[in-house]
């Protein structure tokens, strides 16, 4: 099959573009202004420790040798050290990163699921009252901000209603499972602790929720105009001609060229979520990686900036991946690289 | 007189656009009996694809009918319920399309696409061999390597083998009323040959009635037995195929007649001057007026009437 050969040369192709992202990000976290130094260091400090410091972080060094040297050093699994936390940020990483990744995986579980059932609902519906009911809702998703969602759910259905939990990822009482993914979630399932699941789930939902709006929308809307545009294609008036039943034609003939677009923006969207959680991470004291990087931003720190570009890159390589890897199963004009 | 099939009766059909409601289709009068094969000529844009998909109704979403009737054995299909017109398309009227790429879906394989529409138009078809049958109908078409095009794609094909597979995807099964849309307009002119000849042989082995369709007179001449020259939506003149070449009555049968490029030289042909109408404001009167070179005050007010000029010689106009 071309399938695995098509994979491989977009993996290839993944893999060089990270190499130039990290070489690209290293060079201009260095020539942003302001000196990580003075900013590490009170105003009195004498200049023989500074230049110390300097030395000791390899800062004096040329450019290109501070990348090599920075370059082995992620392959060794340090990413270096953080003038914020004052730890080593593959601690910071280990600690905050999986906290968002289930914050998206969970927000993307709603916004597939909501994408696909309103798009499809909608496209099957059009100009009825059920699409200018999605349509209100979808022009709403996509002016509104998330951490806006995150806000108004926060104060009625946590504060109000008090269906959810207003803040954190567990109540207070419930112990942290032994660590053995990182991830909360998988390691309380491993122990065989479901409350703590369960309740981990419960305060993660109205975040998910809120970020998974505007994407939610979007794809939406996409998958609605996709059905509109492939309905006029000849092969679906011809289907129709051949006397093919309508739900054949509207879920195979017609669904599976229309959600290409959607299917492309959706990955989009996923990978884009690491950097829109800031906001929702911050309204409801989500213990993630967003709202610790874009703190490291404001202090101008280097390495913490460096390791997060990589991470949203490498999230979006792989994303971008399995998304290229889901359309070329779809579309098989894709898969042997001949469009017509 | 020979029994009416498919009978079309003063079909008005527009299509809703952004400046208005247009009249494409104006009282358009059609009549195909049983084992008949008619020609329906016109140059593009003259609502010969709109007439052929009021038939089966698989017009876009924006067609409006706006009256008439088009009654199949009897019974009009602008009245059938859904359920009644999926049995007609699946028994009784069956469409070669005119553009075959667009006409299969890219996403799915031949094999796919063949087997619901053997699924679906067959009688019986739980029991069937769908391969089996495929193969059979596509050595019917005379497709080359039909083992390959039946685990293809349509891109993978070319024109011509598209266009054979949707022949056999409309000779699935036994109907009464064949539609060929301009079939060959999109192929190379040495497949469109071919083509023709292909569909030429299923009409004579089969008992179908068809309707051909087609911008020029000259290509459907050897296949039908009475044309039917369409313009602006209406028809202007019917006759016998013989006797339309012999003694065209109507300057645009004229028209195309002479149109038809001459392979023994004699440089271009003189054409119609002008273009189709516009169909938001189509002209008053005989549509064909303001192209016409003949055309007097009459031709301006009022459209003219259907009338006899010889036996089964009828022309749409005024001159005499």
């Amino acid at each position: 099959m071309d399938m695995k050969k098509y994979i491989g040369k977009r993996l290839f192709w993944a893999i060089i573009s990270l190499f130039g992202l990290s070489l690209f990000i290293f060079y201009f976290g260095r020539i942003i202004p302001g000196d990580p130094i003075e900013m590490m260091v009170g105003p009195r400090t004498p200049d023989h420790v500074i230049e110390n410091l300097r030395q000791s972080l390899a800062l004096d060094r040329p450019l290109y040798i501070q990348y090599f040297i920075w370059l082995r050093n992620v392959f060794q699994g340090d990413l270096g050290f953080s003038i914020v936390t004052k730890r080593s940020v593959t601690t910071d990483v280990k600690t905050y990163l999986p906290r968002t990744l289930e914050l998206i995986t969970y927000a993307a579980a709603f916004q597939i699921v909501g994408s696909f059932l309103l798009g499809i609902f909608a496209g099957s519906n059009i100009n009825k009252w059920q699409d200018h009911v999605i349509r209100i809702f979808s022009y709403i998703g996509v002016s509104i901000p998330a951490f806006v969602f995150a806000i108004i759910f926060q104060l009625t259905f946590a504060y109000q209603l008090g269906w959810f939990p207003v803040t954190g990822a567990l109540t207070s009482g419930f112990a942290h499972p032994p660590e053995v993914t990182g991830f909360l979630g998988i390691d309380a399932l491993l122990a065989g602790q479901f409350k703590t699941f369960i309740n981990f789930v419960h305060h993660a939902t109205l975040p998910a929720i809120a970020l998974a709006i505007p994407g939610t929308a979007q794809v939406a809307r996409m998958i609605r105009s996709g059905m509109i545009t492939i309905k006029q294609k000849e092969y679906i008036s011809m289907a129709k001609g051949f006397g093919l039943p309508e739900r054949t034609i509207r879920f195979k003939y017609l669904l599976r060229p229309s959600i290409i677009p959607g299917v492309t923006v959706l990955g989009m969207q996923i990978a884009m979520m690491l950097g829109n959680a800031f906001l929702v991470e911050m309204v409801f004291r989500w213990p993630g990686f967003s709202r610790h990087a874009i703190n490291a931003m404001l202090h101008s720190d280097l390495n913490t900036i460096v390791a997060t570009v990589m991470i949203i890159g490498i999230m979006f390589a792989i994303i971008n991946l399995v998304v290229d890897t889901i359309v070329a199963y779809i579309d098989p004009r894709i898969r042997y690289g001949g469009r017509s | 007189m020979a029994e009416g099939l498919l009978e079309i009766k003063d079909l008005d059909v527009g299509y809703k656009t952004y400046r208005g409601v247009t009249s494409v289709l104006y009282n358009l009068n059609l009549k195909v009996n049983r084992n008949e094969t008619i020609g329906v000529i016109g140059e593009s844009g003259c609502g010969k694809t709109t007439t052929m998909k009021t038939i089966n109704q698989i017009l876009p979403d924006n067609a409006v009918i706006k009256s008439g009737e088009v009654n199949f054995k009897g019974k009009d299909i602008l009245n059938m319920t859904e359920k009644e017109l999926v049995k007609l398309r699946r028994r009784n009227v069956s469409m070669i399309p005119q553009d075959p790429t667009a006409s299969l879906n890219p996403l799915f394989k031949v094999k796919t696409q063949m087997k619901d529409v053997l699924k679906y138009s067959r009688q019986n078809s739980e029991d069937l061999d769908f391969k089996e049958e495929t193969i059979k109908l596509f050595n019917s078409v005379a497709l080359s390597d039909p083992e390959r095009v039946y685990d293809s794609y349509p891109f993978q094909l070319s024109g011509g083998m598209r266009q054979r597979v949707c022949i056999a995807m409309s000779l699935a099964a036994p109907k009464d009323l064949l539609i060929a849309d301009e079939p060959t307009t999109n192929l190379d002119v040495t497949i469109q040959d071919q083509v023709l000849r292909l569909i030429g042989e299923i009409l004579e082995e089969m008992n179908f009635s068809a309707i051909l369709v087609s911008q020029a007179l000259g290509l459907v001449k050897k296949f039908v037995d009475k044309i039917y020259v369409v313009y602006g939506g209406t028809v202007i003149e019917i006759a016998d195929t013989e006797k339309i070449f012999e003694n065209p009555i109507h300057p645009y049968t004229k028209g195309l007649i002479e149109s038809t490029p001459k392979l023994t030289g004699g440089g271009f042909s003189s054409g119609i001057a002008g273009q189709t109408p516009d169909y938001i404001d189509p002209p008053s009167g005989c549509r064909f007026h303001p192209r016409c070179p003949h055309h007097s005050e009459d031709c301006k007010t009022e459209k003219p009437k259907m009338r006899e000029f010889e036996k089964n010689h009828y022309v749409a106009c005024w001159r005499q």
